[in-house]
């Protein structure tokens, strides 16, 4: 048994252990890149509204970008535990994630060590289903999403604004590629214009 | 009851809750209770990765429960087919969620006798028929339409005819 095959039958000693663990699964889930920071950012968001363990150990505040985790950006950035076992590429300015060939070793590893467990199956079944729907948006549609289903993580966004400008914009893309209904792309033009409407008697 | 040898008739609480308001359910309840699935999706949490993507009343539907029973059948491996009338929920899966099967109860009902060998074919033409004159929203050129495809299909019927 080698290092790695050690420390994932080890129960994580600390927070940042298991946040690279999810990092890893969340990765591994699907065989591509993750599109860019902000797409793991928010993908992980997503994942943890509905998985209490990582609502526990990644706590998403309100920031410039909507909701987002110092904890998540520390361990995406110097992972203490896993280092080099994923690696932020930079496509022309667009940095996309994805697992090391060691970061693939450790996926495969945690699955078959745990992969029997209702738990974790039915997690990793979501991070994929997770991936598959997300990773298709540009980085626009994916805030203007997550900023008008999650508004209360908004109040400290420094692009919302531009978002706003854009928002017709940006719903008719995804309406047209079918990725919202109707009903949904109504409900997004409703909030754009009377944000834009309060902002503007506000001024 | 053919379908349910060959199918597992599955539906979502909020199906029931729907079927059970309709005048017609002392007819069938006693059929519904033996030969239906119901599961209860309200504690979903794919529900919750779904959410972005459909207005706040739709999230509430019955038709978003069958979306969610799809995708954990799919997820277990088994074959699931999706019945969905209403053309949002289906388009939203045609274009999203591309590994489910997704049909309008009439097009079920045509491959019922066309690809599943279920029905004969003046079965599936009377099926049609009681359709049109039932209260069952369904457009007369897509029925119409339907049978004549119905009509002109020439297969060997090995079962039922």
């Amino acid at each position: 048994m080698d290092g790695i095959d050690k420390k994932i039958k080890e129960v994580p000693q600390d927070e940042l252990e298991v946040i690279e663990r999810y990092i890893i699964l969340l990765l591994g889930a699907r065989d591509s890149p993750i599109p860019s920071l902000l797409h793991l950012e928010k993908e992980m968001f997503i994942f943890s509204k509905i998985n209490e363990k990582v609502r526990k150990f990644i706590p998403f505040t309100p920031h410039y970008q909507g909701p987002y985790s110092d904890l998540l950006k520390d361990a995406i950035e110097s992972p203490l535990y896993f280092p080099s076992a994923w690696e932020i590429i930079d496509k022309g300015g667009k940095k996309e994630i994805v697992l090391t060939s060691k970061g693939k070793k450790i996926f495969e590893e945690l699955v078959k060590m745990f992969g029997k467990d209702e738990n974790f199956s039915s997690s990793l079944r979501n991070l994929k289903l997770i991936r598959e729907l997300y990773d298709r948006l540009n980085e626009e549609e994916l805030l203007i999403l997550v900023y008008f289903t999650y508004p209360e993580y908004i109040t400290k966004s420094k692009i919302l604004e531009s978002i706003i400008r854009k928002g017709e914009e940006i719903a008719q893309s995804l309406l047209r590629k079918g990725i919202i209904t109707e009903e949904k792309y109504e409900e997004i033009i409703k909030w754009v214009k009377s944000y834009r409407r309060e902002k503007y008697s506000n001024s | 009851m053919r379908i349910l040898e060959n199918f597992r008739f599955i539906i979502g609480k909020k199906v029931e809750n729907d079927i059970i308001k309709s005048r017609n359910y002392p007819k069938i309840r006693d059929f519904i209770q033996k030969n239906v699935e119901i599961f209860d999706c309200e504690n979903c949490r794919e529900r919750e990765i779904l959410r972005p993507f459909v207005s706040a009343n739709q999230l509430k539907k019955g038709e978003i429960d069958v979306i969610l029973l799809g995708m954990k059948f799919y997820r277990e491996n088994l074959k699931p087919v999706l019945i969905l009338d209403d053309e949002w929920a289906r388009k939203f899966v045609e274009k999203n969620l591309k590994e489910l099967v997704v049909k309008t109860t009439s097009i079920f009902i045509r491959d019922c006798y066309m690809s599943y060998n279920i029905f004969g074919k003046n079965e599936t033409l009377e099926i049609y028929n009681l359709m049109e004159k039932s209260k069952f929203r369904i457009r007369k050129e897509v029925v119409e339409k339907l049978k004549k495809e119905i009509e002109g299909c020439e297969k060997n019927e090995y079962k039922n005819s």
